[in-house]
């Protein structure tokens, strides 16, 4: 049994806080990671300088596990405790990991067309990339189409949570079908001199990611809260 | 070379056109709710829009 959502007056409203210096501070630290990567790898022996497309598509594909990881812990949350709270913080996770999820894509497409020569094919790990990028495209449409919003937390937690499955899947589709894509890039298993900007990177994404679904979800208690209070007003204060 | 040089930069400016893109959607939205829940909150009972 699903306990019924809890009005989300119980938390205090997020406040901007020091989220604003976060935020110039994870910009400044993407400059640095990009610039310094870019400068400090050498071509490699293969793709030549393409392989610094690895320096944004794997930290975007790692930032969009991460998001719908944060979308599967707070849907699972929603179903649990019924709080409006973690929906608000799930929707705001999977908008931004649709996000990276698109980009993720179109990286790989850019740095495709020059190594496989063509910008798309249904290799496992694009079409699952896809698959889940559509499942999170849907998601969104569902909380747009609901306006209920008890029903659009359990109705949307249910998505989020099979979306999220999908997750191990896309990560582990280029060991489990040996198609086009090659195996995942990790800092164990890339060359020495790419580590360092893998890494950087990898930070940097992930406190861009910390400050988006922050501050997107600062957005959605407000709006939420508003209409709460829009309600109460219209209903002459009861 | 040249052509390789001109996919890295497209992907680096994507990335950078994606990221600035929804954090300025982001800032707006935020803005708009700010507002909203301001002049909700001074609303009186009874007067909702």
């Amino acid at each position: 049994m699903i306990p019924p959502a809890v009005p989300h007056h119980e938390t205090p409203l997020p406040v901007a806080g020091r989220w604003p210096l976060f935020g110039a501070f994870a910009l400044v630290f993407l400059i640095f990671a990009q610039v310094s990567s870019v400068l400090v790898s050498p071509p490699d022996r293969d793709m030549g300088h393409l392989q610094k497309i690895m320096y944004v598509h794997v930290p975007a594909a790692w930032t969009t596990f991460l998001a719908f990881f944060v979308v599967l812990v707070f849907s699972l949350l929603v179903l649990w405790k019924g709080r409006e709270t973690h929906d608000l913080i799930a929707a705001s996770a999977a908008e931004v990991g649709a996000m990276f999820n698109a980009l993720t894509l179109a990286l790989g497409m850019i740095w495709g067309r020059p190594t496989w020569g063509v910008w798309w094919t249904w290799d496992a790990r694009l079409t699952s990339t896809l698959v889940l990028f559509l499942i999170f495209v849907g998601y969104l449409s569902l909380r747009a189409f609901i306006e209920e919003p008890e029903r659009r937390a359990r109705w949307s937690a249910a998505v989020g949570v099979l979306g999220a499955i999908n997750v191990p899947i896309v990560y582990m589709s280029v060991k489990w079908w040996r198609t086009l894509h090659q195996l995942q890039s990790s800092p164990s298993t890339v060359d020495p001199a790419y580590v360092y900007g893998l890494r950087v990177n990898a930070f940097a994404f992930l406190f861009v990611l910390i400050y988006l679904v922050r501050r997107r979800y600062e957005a959605a208690r407000l709006a939420r809260a508003a209409e709460q209070l829009n309600d109460v007003a219209a209903l002459g204060g009861r | 070379m040249a052509s390789s040089i001109n996919f890295v930069i497209a992907a680096y400016a994507l990335t950078w056109v994606c990221l600035v893109a929804y954090a300025t959607y982001v800032h707006r939205t935020l803005r708009r709710a700010r507002d909203e829940y301001q002049r909700a909150s001074r609303q009186p009972a009874g007067e909702a829009r």
